[in-house]
This record gives structure tokens, sequence and C-alpha cells, in this order.
């Protein structure tokens, strides 16, 4: 049972404060993903726990053991970076097997291991290939099955599918994600995607500038976002800055930009006029007229300013009063061919297709966050 | 072949064609030039020069001066020169160009002023050097610094030498065994590259050898010139074919072990 806990990690560059109080338990066999923008710390976290850079304070734990004074290369933490890292002077047979070579195991164990670990990666076949001679795809997979020969207490995984592209990114996540289903190591996956991370974690630590803003499920982050950064940056959302008026029982009032709404206080008690923020998810967002699916949770007054046929739905884009820029994404029940481009409309949502998030919004961010599809992997 | 039923590129080869007939005649002509005259005779064509040099003891005496002076240069300017450029590359980037400026420093200073300095501070130093011809060997050092710098610099550029480090410390990699596993297995082509060119620095280099009085190669070329011509010109052709040689045997070796002793390893993975 190899547990592996980061324990309010600070690390600081001269004035610059990289990480601040990172704090994150991950299980044996888990998949944990670091989430975030660029420069949000996510290497600087990994790079602590592989041991390549040292915490200013805080402790890395393994098993419950601080390993903070233990160097890189007694910590037995694989390693898969972002940039291709295979020895180039090296077949890939030779790069698997150069972790049991440094063990020094015997020559037939070595063979055997390096052969079967280019088996698990799906590269059997290619083991006399020097780096240069594959694909980006396989030299990452080449560089999986060397992290991973010496049974790592823990992978490490830096952004290893950046350089692909789509296509490839997708093959190789579902790959990533059987391959550590059939190991049973622990992984730690850096990506400032989200849909990548949303599709492979077990769990998803969410960091803005040195520190998680939320540890959890993707479930949870994407339907019970911590805070409007998460809930902005995790899919689409829009958000609306409300005022609390008042609670009853598991009920919410609150006031915002275009009227009174509802929500559910999901175990928490708000405090009368406390300002917080509203979310409703684009698929929860439809025309009154529109079947909702529960209570409702409230409507506002718009004008639809764009509609845009993707297929399965219809992305419709609307303007409130106020200025405020929210999306839906219209399936055939909703009937988006009575809307039109310029037409006002009533976009409303039931109570349970609402949720609150405890933070105030800043009113430059009310309305739906930018993070369309073409923006992931940028 | 297709050039004849394709008038488009019936042109292009004899352009090119003419381009490399034009550069081996420029490179060629005085080679050819000085290979016919080293064989010329008052009576005809002779080898009498190359007889006459491989009959002269002090031709072997030079020789073998030039080639100790040159594997002594080599290795202790790849001893200091591998680690230093290592050094600079991984802890301390920020003194790259400091040291790139010291390696050239050497051509911003007349030899003689190299000489009579240099001989200042081995006279305090190590007085018993002065003696011998190694004494050049320091010289020899700093004048290919410039060479054996760029030629590593460039080899170590082409690796991400942070990455590949990381990589073979993750896999459980000390730092002697990521230096002799991993960095200096890749660095081979520039390590020969940088061995290459200091040897053809030193066989080539006359300047302070005269000065020092030491009759190394070139000191005995040019002794050789100034009596029988053809002598230096047989010398000037066998050096030119020396050196040729050894760049093959570079390239060769380099080829071999990019592919071939690699690839010996497989079969025993
Ligand atoms: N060696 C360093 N010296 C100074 N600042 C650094 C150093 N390494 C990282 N930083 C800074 O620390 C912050 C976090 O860097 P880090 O590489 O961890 O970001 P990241 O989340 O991995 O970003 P990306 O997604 O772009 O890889 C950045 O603002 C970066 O500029
Ligand atoms: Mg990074």
């Amino acid at each position: 049972m190899t547990t592996v806990r980061v324990e309010k990690i600070r690390k600081t560059y001269g004035d610059f404060v990289a990480l601040e109080g990172l704090t994150l338990d991950m299980a044996e066999g888990e998949f944990v993903s670091f989430l975030g923008p660029s420069g949000c710390g996510k290497t600087t976290a990994l790079r602590i726990v592989a041991g390549f850079e040292f915490a200013d304070s805080g402790s890395v734990l393994i098993d419950g053991d601080e390993i903070g004074p233990v160097p890189p290369n007694r910590r037995n933490m694989g390693m898969v970076f972002q940039n291709y890292s295979l020895f180039p002077n090296m077949t890939a047979a030779d790069n698997v097997a150069f972790g049991l070579r440094v063990r020094k195991q015997p020559a037939e164990k070595v063979r055997r291991r390096a052969t079967e670990m280019l088996e698990l990666v799906g590269l059997s076949g290619k083991e006399g290939n020097f780096p240069h001679q594959m694909s980006g795809g396989q030299q990452q997979r080449v560089a999986l099955a060397r992290a991973l020969v010496n049974m790592p207490k823990a992978l490490l995984l830096d952004e290893p599918l950046g350089a692909l592209d789509l296509k490839l990114r997708q093959v190789m996540q579902l790959e990533l994600k059987r391959i550590q289903r059939e190991v049973g190591i622990t992984f730690i996956f850096v990506t400032h995607d989200q849909e990548e991370a949303l599709t492979m974690s077990d769990r998803i630590a969410v960091m803005t500038q040195g520190r998680t803003d939320q540890i959890g499920t993707p479930t949870e982050i994407y339907h019970r976002p911590a805070t409007a950064f998460v809930a902005g940056f995790i899919g689409t959302a829009n958000l609306l800055p409300v005022t609390v008026r008042g609670q009853e029982g598991d009920q919410v009032t609150v006031d915002g930009p275009g009227g009174r709404y509802f929500a559910r206080a999901e175990g928490r008690t708000y405090q009368v006029g406390s300002s917080v923020t509203l979310m409703v998810r684009p698929e929860r967002l439809v025309p009154s007229g529109a079947p909702l699916h529960g209570a409702a949770g409230g409507s506002i007054e718009a004008t639809v300013t764009s509609l845009v046929f993707q297929g399965p739905v219809v992305r419709c884009q609307v303007q409130t009063a106020a200025g405020v820029d929210l999306v839906a994404h219209l399936g055939p029940e909703d009937d988006p061919s009575s809307l039109s481009v310029g037409s006002p409309v009533r976009m409303t949502w039931s109570i349970d297709g609402a949720y609150l998030v405890p933070e105030a919004l800043d009113s430059g961010l009310a309305g739906v966050t930018q993070m369309e599809d073409d923006e992931t992997g940028a | 072949m297709g050039i004849v039923s394709d008038p488009r590129r019936r042109g292009v080869p004899i352009g090119r064609w003419a381009v490399v007939i034009g550069c081996v005649a420029f490179f060629a002509a005085p080679l050819i030039a000085l290979a016919l005259f080293s064989f010329t005779g008052k009576a005809g064509w002779t080898a009498d020069a190359y007889t006459a040099i491989a009959k002269d003891p002090q031709f072997w005496k030079s020789v073998g001066l030039s080639l100790t002076l040159a594997a002594a240069t080599t290795v202790l300017s790849l001893l200091l020169m591998v680690p230093t450029v290592l050094w600079v590359h991984m802890r301390a980037p920020q003194y790259r160009s400091l040291v790139e400026a010291i390696t050239l420093l050497v051509f911003a200073v007349p030899p003689i002023t190299l000489v009579i300095g240099a001989t200042g501070l081995l006279l305090g130093l190590a007085p018993a050097l002065l003696g011998t011809p190694l004494v050049l060997v320091p010289f020899y050092i700093v004048l290919s610094f410039a060479f054996t710098y760029r030629a590593l610099d460039t080899g170590v550029k082409a690796l991400d030498l942070a990455t590949l480090t990381d990589a073979a410390q993750s896999l459980g990699a000390g730092p002697v065994m990521t230096i002799t596993r991993v960095i200096l297995p890749n660095l081979r082509t520039a390590i020969l590259g940088a061995a290459f060119l200091t040897i053809t620095v030193v066989l080539g280099e006359y300047v302070l050898s005269s000065l020092f009085l030491y009759n190394t190669l070139p000191v005995y070329m040019a002794d050789v010139g100034t009596t029988q011509a053809q002598g230096a010109a047989a010398l000037a052709l066998i050096t030119v074919l020396f050196t040729w040689l050894l760049l093959i045997g570079v390239s060769v070796i380099t080829r071999r072990l990019g592919g071939g002793r690699v690839a010996t390893t497989i079969a025993g993975v």
C-alpha cells in the first residue's frame, strides 16, 4: 500500500511564490490530476514530489515517511516528461532496460522485463528502434514503459501528451488509463486540459496561483465547484453575482441582476446579505416553454445573439438586459428552431440545475466563462 | 534514367555538375600541382623527395614529437573542457558568455606576448617544464579552447541535458552513472569532433613551436622548405593526406558508434 501525501508545501523563486500551502493525499492506485492554467505551479509541485526541487517548507510523505532529504535517484518515483526525454543513444529496449541495469538486475531478467513492458505499452517489435526512428506517440509510450519498469511508488506525468495532436492524444488517454489499471500504481498527472483531466482522473486537484482551489472527483468538481474559478475552468459555466435574501431549510433565495432565484443550500448555511455566485451549466439553461426537470429555479430576460448548430446540441448565446452574455446548449426537446437571432427570449432553469458557489463574483466575470473547445490544448 | 525524356530536368544536373566541378577544380588544382611538384626531379618524375624525407631521422623525430604533443593536448584539453561545458550548461548558465569569451581571448593576444608572458609564469610555477617540448602543451590547450569549446557546446545544445539528467535520476542513476551512461555516450560525436580539431590545431601550429625552438612537424617542414622545395611540397602533401585520413577515421568511428555499437548492445538486452 503506497500512499503519497504532500503537506503544506510552499515554494518560492526569489520574491515569487510558486506554491503556497499545497496539500494533497493520494491513495494507492489512484489517478490524480493536477489541473490548472499555465504558470500555476503544476510542474513545480511534481518536481518537488520527484525530488528535483526542494520545498521551502512543508513535506512530502511516502507511506507516512518524510522523504524531503532523499535524492531523486533513491525515491523510486517514475517520471514521464512533456518533451521527449528518451536517451537518444539507446534503442527502445535499452531505454526501458536502463532502470533495471542501474539496479544491477541479472541480464535475463532485464531482457524479459524490457520486452514485457514494451508489450504493455503496445510496442512489441519496436525493441531495436532508436528514438529518432519512432513517432512522438511511440516515444512517449517507451518513456512510459521506461518509467514503469522499476515499479515505482508513484508515476509522475508532466503533460505527457502535450506535444501530441488531438487524435493521438485521445488514443493515448485511453491507453494511459488502461495501463494504469493494469499496473495499479498511483499516477499523478499534470495537465492544463480540463477535458483530459475529466476523462482520466479519479480525482482532480484544480490549481491556481500555487494553491489548490478544490480537490475532488470529476463529478464533484463539475457539479459542485468550490470557487468561481473552478466553475469556469472546468467546462463552460454561466455565472451570476447574487446576494443571499434568505434560507429556508435546504432552499436558498437570492437576488440577482435579472430577478429572484432559488438554489439548494447543499448543507451549507448562508448569511443573509452575503454575496455569492450562482452557476448554471449551459445544458441546464433553456428557453421558457421547454421542459424543466424539477421546480423552477429562476429565469432571466434576454435577447438571442447567436445560434450555432453543433450536431447534438445547438449552442445558443443570449445577452441579458444588463449586458451579461449567457450560453445554453439546447437539445431537440428544447425546440431551438423556435428561436431566431435578435428575438427576445426568457431563459429559465430548474432549481437543481443551479448551484451556489460560496464565493463572491467579481462583476467583470459575470456571464458565460470563455472555455470553448478551441481553448483546450492551447 | 528519366533525365533525357524529361526536358525540364535536363538543364538542372548540368548546372549542378558545373558547380561541383568548379569547386573540385578550385580545391584540387593546388593539391594536384603540389603533388606533381613534389614528384618532380632534375631528370623527370622521381620519388626522391619522399625517400629523402623517409631517410631523415629528424623527420621521424618531428613526427613523433608532433603526435605526442597532439595526444597530450587532446587528452588534457578534453579533460578540461568536457566538465567545463557540462558545468556551464547544467549549473551555471549565467557564465556561458563569459566562458565563451575566455575561449576566444587567445586570439586577441599576439603569440610572442603569450610566450613571453607565459614563460615568466612557468619559470615561477614549473621551471622543469620549460626545458622539455611539453611546455608547448599548455599553449596548445589554450589555442584549441575556442575549437574544443564550440564543438562540445554544439553537441550539448543538441541534447536536452536537463531532461535527460532528470530522467536518468528518476530511474535510479546517480550523478556518475548519469554522466557515464547517458551524457557522455550522447556527446561522443561532439567529443570526437573536438579531438579532431585539437589534433589539427597542434599538427599545424608553427609560430609557438618555432619561438620555443622545438622541431615539430611544421617547423621541420619550414626548415626543409628553405633548402629543398620538393621536400617541402612532399611534406605538405603528407600532412594534408594525414589530416584527411584522420577526418575519415573520425567520421567512420562516429558512424559506428552512432548505430553499430549500440545495435550490438541490443542483441544482449
Ligand atoms: N527555476 C525557476 N525560477 C524562477 N521562477 C520559476 C522557476 N521555475 C518555475 N518558476 C515560476 O513558477 C511558476 C510555476 O511554474 P510551473 O512550471 O510549475 O508552472 P506550470 O503550472 O507547470 O505551468 P505550465 O502549464 O505552463 O507548464 C511560474 O510562474 C514560473 O515562472
Ligand atoms: Mg509545467
